[in-house]
């Protein structure tokens, strides 16, 4: 009984040391959902977004620093007016299956998404190109403020100036392709090798790509769906790079995997939103009312340890370049009492951290005399909702497209994007649209850089949302892997000068 | 017996249809629209309309069905809004892989449950008996997630013997199989131990010991073969339920069998996937029942179907 006992215990001892590795040149990482598609044009979510980078290059792209960098471009040049890019192309970039990238293939790779058949949802990507709303509207079959005078040169027009137009083009919506049969080909440092629906996505090394850095000879992505059995793969070793949330983060700090954390700030902005077309909500004194029974420092420290930042605006602070004002010491909790007639209906989605916050909420607002009725729905009757107004007020969070802090506020702000396109709250004010509008067309930085400030001053004066927090993005990394860098972006990783070590 | 099978066979062409009505009328009349999970967060309103109006979401609900119904009477069950392959070739694609983990699931929980059972009934009362009972209480009462789990935790994190996600060699299939079986595996166990118990006092038992048969040939010859109508109905439903993917058990392993294919159609609205897996599933449970039905008759020829 002894011995067995004794074998039993060495047996636990040796085996219980994972992470054996024999395949060095395959980087493994995990999707917890299956990208709904692999197309350019139609991919809206991050785990789409984070592989079609990978196997696709834009005409620019971002480095870690969100930086832009050429990419199929190997320079260009804007107008000093802002209204005309011209793009020169790299000569030897080549697609997969080894023939060149062209200017041709750019400028239908962007027509493309503006066709009515592709029935993309980023057309507004294209929206101030000259000729694009003729061309999505079938008037025309080239939209004429794109050419390409000769096989290198791609020369965009814009009706008028739009300065975040560049860091538009480094979105993966934005990849050059190749379509022939219905099948899409990339130029992008990988290409698919197999896809095993819900399985398994696995890339390979584009050996025609003639770009620095492609040390792994494979990314394997696996379909872990569930986050414990994604963080106990992680655990034997099995997932190279795993991103993390809240409960996951906790897990392995227990665990004793704090050595292999990376954070970075992300790019988002988490909050409440009024339904301004609604009493009381259609006034911002009563907004700042319910605005400011909300401690969230407390939430903060109890609900997520302290592992988000408070947030004072919608803007995230890195992209309004920091040092902005001294709004963090503007913000004071109320703690006068008011009555209103009725109960009101805060509408969020079905997830655990959603509802502990809704009720902490709720919790606030009953402590100034607001009565609140909790309502949940799954993710996708979560967004009809939104999109049919049927709510008072809602808990949702705004992630970069691109980053400029005009993508945190002309989408959701301006008067002509309510809805499905963006301003989910409805809210209208003139003055802030002027400045946008002005904002958007300005090619000076420094001086955009004000008009951004300034619009945001006007949002955070009329409180059309609560700003809640911003969350940090963070990532386990196994000791073996070498080179790592933490992109701000989920599509500026490119997958390039990552290695495994033996 | 051909009488029943007939009869058998209209009520599941009935059944069906209920299903598909309801089905699809729930997949309609709850709140949410298919075209959000395609379009993102910042899409223009003549997008929304082309997506719905390309799927079809646009027309008149009951023209919907019919044309649904239609569909199916040509043996076609719809092309999934994601990823545009025909739903029946999705569904046959993850089928083998619910097969792969349903039979293993089956073959454990009946060899177990077989055991457990006979080791309580052979001594009723004893020690044996009471930690059979104990064991088996404790599977039917632990939650099927959590029990994944735990198995995780033990096997996979403690002592890094099994892979604890995705699909490979053998080794992969252990922890689904046993987390799957082990609630079937109790209950084979329980229905095991009370049906024969029930059969060891009838008169033949006493008639088969009196003639100086051994113990096990009275118990594997005689009682075994009476006692194991009750049994097979619960393998066989059992089986048929497995047979329609387990979203709990796929999703917790990274299973890639039919029930994560259905989760993954319901978290995207995917109608036409989603009446496709519910179908699916109902057309082998019906078949599983009515496997169940005839075999009944193969283990006691007293059963007959007039």
């Amino acid at each position: 009984m002894r011995r067995a006992a004794y074998i039993l215990f060495v047996f636990l001892v040796f085996s219980g040391c994972g992470g054996k590795r024999d395949d060095f040149n395959t980087l493994f990482l995990r999707l917890a959902e299956e990208p709904s598609t692999l197309d350019p044009a139609l991919a809206v979510d991050v785990y789409s977004g984070g592989i079609i980078a990978k196997i696709h290059s834009t005409l620019v792209r971002f480095d870690e620093n969100l930086k832009i960098l050429p990419d199929v471009a190997e320079g260009w040049e804007i107008s000093d007016d802002g209204k005309q890019y011209v793009f020169h192309l790299k000569k030897d970039v080549k697609f997969s299956d080894g023939s060149r990238v062209s200017a041709e293939d750019v400028k239908k790779s962007f027509e493309r998404i503006l066709m009515a058949d592709t029935l993309s949802s980023r057309k507004w990507m294209f929206e101030k190109v000259e000729g694009a709303a003729d061309f999505i509207a079938g008037r025309t079959n080239e939209i004429s403020g794109m050419e390409a005078p000769d096989e290198n040169t791609i020369v965009i027009k814009l009706e008028e100036a739009f300065a975040p137009f560049l860091s538009i083009l480094a979105m993966p919506n934005a990849s050059i392709i190749k379509m022939r049969d219905k099948e899409i080909t990339g130029c992008g440092p990988y290409r698919i090798k197999q896809w095993a629906r819900g399985e398994k996505i696995v890339l390979e090394k584009n050996p025609e790509y003639s770009g620095a850095g492609v040390c792994m000879a494979r990314i394997l992505y696996r379909v872990i769906p569930n986050d414990f059995t994604a963080v106990s793969e992680f655990r034997q070793g099995k997932i190279d790079i795993l991103g993390l949330n809240i409960p996951m983060l906790d897990a392995l700090e227990k665990a004793g995997y704090k050595d292999m954390f990376y954070s970075r700030p992300g790019l988002n902005t988490y909050y409440v939103g009024f339904n301004c077309r609604r009493e009381p909500f259609d006034n911002a004194d009563a907004r700042k009312i319910f605005a400011k029974a909300i401690d969230k420092k407390q939430i903060i420290k109890y609900v997520f340890n302290s592992r988000v930042e408070p947030a004072y605006s919608p803007v995230p602070p890195v992209l309004l370049y920091d040092g902005l004002w001294a709004m963090e010491n503007n913000y004071i909790e109320t703690t006068e009492t008011v009555s209103f007639d009725r109960p009101f209906k805060l509408l969020i989605n079905t997830s655990d951290e959603m509802q502990s916050i809704a009720e902490i909420c709720q919790h606030f607002w009953k402590k100034r005399g607001i009565e609140i009725e909790i309502t949940q729905r799954d993710w996708n009757g979560f967004k009809e909702a939104l999109n049919n107004s049927e709510f008072d007020m809602f808990i949702l969070s705004w992630w970069a497209d691109y980053p400029d802090a005009e993508n945190f506020l002309y989408p959701t702000f301006y008067s002509g994007n309510w809805g499905s396109a963006g301003n989910r709250v409805r809210y209208s004010n003139a003055e802030f649209d002027a400045l946008i509008t002005e904002a958007r067309a300005e090619t000076d930085i420094e001086l955009r850089q004000n008009l951004y400030r300034e619009a945001t001053n006007i949002i955070v004066e009329d409180s059309p949302w609560v700003f809640l927090w911003h969350k940090k993005d963070y990532c386990a990394v196994q000791p073996w892997v070498r080179d790592f860098k933490m992109f701000p972006l989920y599509y500026s990783d490119k997958g390039t000068g990552i290695k495994i070590t033996r | 017996m051909k009488n029943f099978i007939i009869r058998r066979l209209v009520l599941a062409v009935l059944t069906l249809t209920a299903i598909i009505t309801l089905v699809f009328s729930l997949t309609r009349f709850i709140p949410g629209d298919p075209v959000y999970s395609f379009v993102g967060r910042r899409a223009d309103s003549d997008t929304l309309n082309r997506v719905r109006s390309a799927y079809g979401l646009d027309d008149p609900v009951p023209a919907q069905f019919f044309c649904y119904i239609g569909q199916l009477l040509k043996g076609n069950l719809g092309y999934s809004y994601v990823t545009g392959q025909p739903v029946g070739k999705l569904i046959i694609g993850r089928f083998p892989n619910t097969l792969k983990l349903a039979l293993t699931a089956m073959v454990f929980a009946t060899l177990t449950g077989l055991m457990l059972g006979l080791l309580s009934a052979s001594n009723p009362g004893g020690a044996i008996d009471r930690f059979c009972v104990l064991v088996s209480i404790s599977g039917i009462s632990v939650p099927v997630f959590w029990f994944g789990l735990i198995l995780i935790i033990i096997f996979s994190n403690l002592l890094g013997w099994l892979p604890s996600s995705g699909m490979g060699n053998f080794t992969y299939i252990i922890l689904p199989a046993l987390t799957l079986g082990t609630r079937s595996a109790a209950y084979i166990a329980r229905i095991t131990r009370t049906s024969v118990m029930e059969v060891m006092g009838e008169n033949f038992v006493i008639t088969a010991r009196a003639k100086g048969l051994s113990r096990n040939r009275i118990l594997f010859k005689h009682i075994l073969k009476n006692a194991l109508i009750p049994v097979v109905t619960l393998i066989g439903v059992d089986l048929g339920s497995y047979l329609n993917g387990s979203v709990l058990t796929e999703t917790i392993f990274g299973w890639n069998g039919v029930g994560n294919l259905a989760l993954t159609g319901i978290m995207n609205r995917d109608y036409p996937l989603i009446m496709g897996t519910v179908l699916f599933g109902s057309f082998i449970f019906i078949c599983a029942n009515i496997i169940v039905d005839i075999s009944y008759s193969f283990f006691n020829p007293k059963v007959t179907y007039e």
